[in-house]
């Protein structure tokens, strides 16, 4: 069976190939983009992807519009969005919420937990 | 009239300079704790220790209703690399490295004066390489923290906010926030 894809999106580098790190082992894929546009260039061509990790504050599109805009396509009313950010509002996790996401990650992440998310989350 | 107004921008100024600093320094001890990085504040800012100094360093801008300004932060590169959760040997490795570290200081931070009713918005970091890297401000003085890492490692960090005087500083009705490391799912 083949693995399963995720898609992480954070301008860090740093971030991406912690997130990577902690599921390859898992016996996921990891592809990546560095920001909301490339993120949503990405949920495009990749059909296949399983879920997606997604920073807030990037450079040329934010997580959120990124998140708003993947959701409107009703392609992807299934595909599971977790934020992975630095900010912490109630009133930023709700917008989220509303838009779509299925979970909010406050950085630094744990490894362990970011792996059980993922696997409950693409558990099909 | 004038210098009633600079007066009290004065006081709001350091009343909120005062609690910054001090969720600052708790921030900064969290996050690189986080990274399994003890550090302690040193009570003499600016003065030189044995070891390596400051080369490396991202700086982040913030701004909110009543509130703005930014937050720097400098290391060296060998502290830099021993607290990198991915680092791969590559030069360049750390560039990005102190800039997601100062968004996340500026981000934890953030989250604490959620406490005290100041939401401010962050950019994303600019990151500097030199040599004994300094933070001048052109309006004010930016406040230093100095913080001993490791045995011979110093982190330099500066903040310098510009603060509205109709800021008013309180705890009442806070949101809660959620905590760094902690994961919802809806």
């Amino acid at each position: 069976m083949a693995n399963k894809k995720i898609l992480v999106v954070d301008d860090s580098a740093t971030v991406r190939q912690q997130v990577a790190l902690a599921l390859s082992p898992a016996g996921f894929d990891v592809v990546e983009a560095v920001d909301g546009v490339q993120g949503l260039k990405a949920i495009q061509t990749n059909s296949d992807l399983s879920l997606v990790i997604c920073d807030v504050n990037m450079p040329h599109k934010n997580g959120i519009d990124m998140l708003m805009e993947a959701k409107a396509d009703s392609k992807n009313a299934d595909l599971p969005i977790v934020m992975l950010t630095t900010e912490g509002q109630p009133a930023l996790i709700k917008k989220a919420k509303e838009a779509g996401a299925c979970g909010w990650i406050v950085k630094p992440f744990k490894a362990d937990r970011l792996v059980a998310a993922a696997k409950k989350l693409t558990a099909a | 009239m004038r210098e009633a107004i600079a007066e009290e921008t004065n006081t709001v100024g350091q009343e909120f300079n005062k609690v910054a600093l001090d969720l600052l320094v708790a921030s900064a001890e969290e996050l690189f704790d986080s990274y399994k990085c003890t550090i302690s504040r040193r009570e003499i800012t600016g003065a030189s220790v044995p070891g390596q100094e400051v080369n490396l360093g991202a700086a982040c801008g913030f701004t909110g209703e009543f509130v703005r300004g930014m937050l720097a932060i400098a290391i060296d590169d060998q502290l830099a690399s021993v607290i990198n959760p991915v680092a791969n040997g590559a030069k360049d490795a750390n560039y990005d490295w102190i800039g997601e570290l100062a968004n996340q200081l500026l981000g934890r931070l953030k989250n604490k004066l959620l406490s005290w009713n100041v939401e401010v918005a962050l950019s994303t970091p600019v990151v500097v390489h030199g040599a004994q890297l300094s933070i001048a401000s052109l309006q004010r003085k930016a406040e230093q923290i100095d913080f001993n890492a490791n045995e011979s490692s110093t982190i330099s960090v500066w903040w310098d906010a510009e603060v509205d005087p109709a800021l008013e500083l309180t705890q009442e009705n806070a949101p809660e926030v959620q905590a760094e490391g902690e994961m919802v799912l809806f």
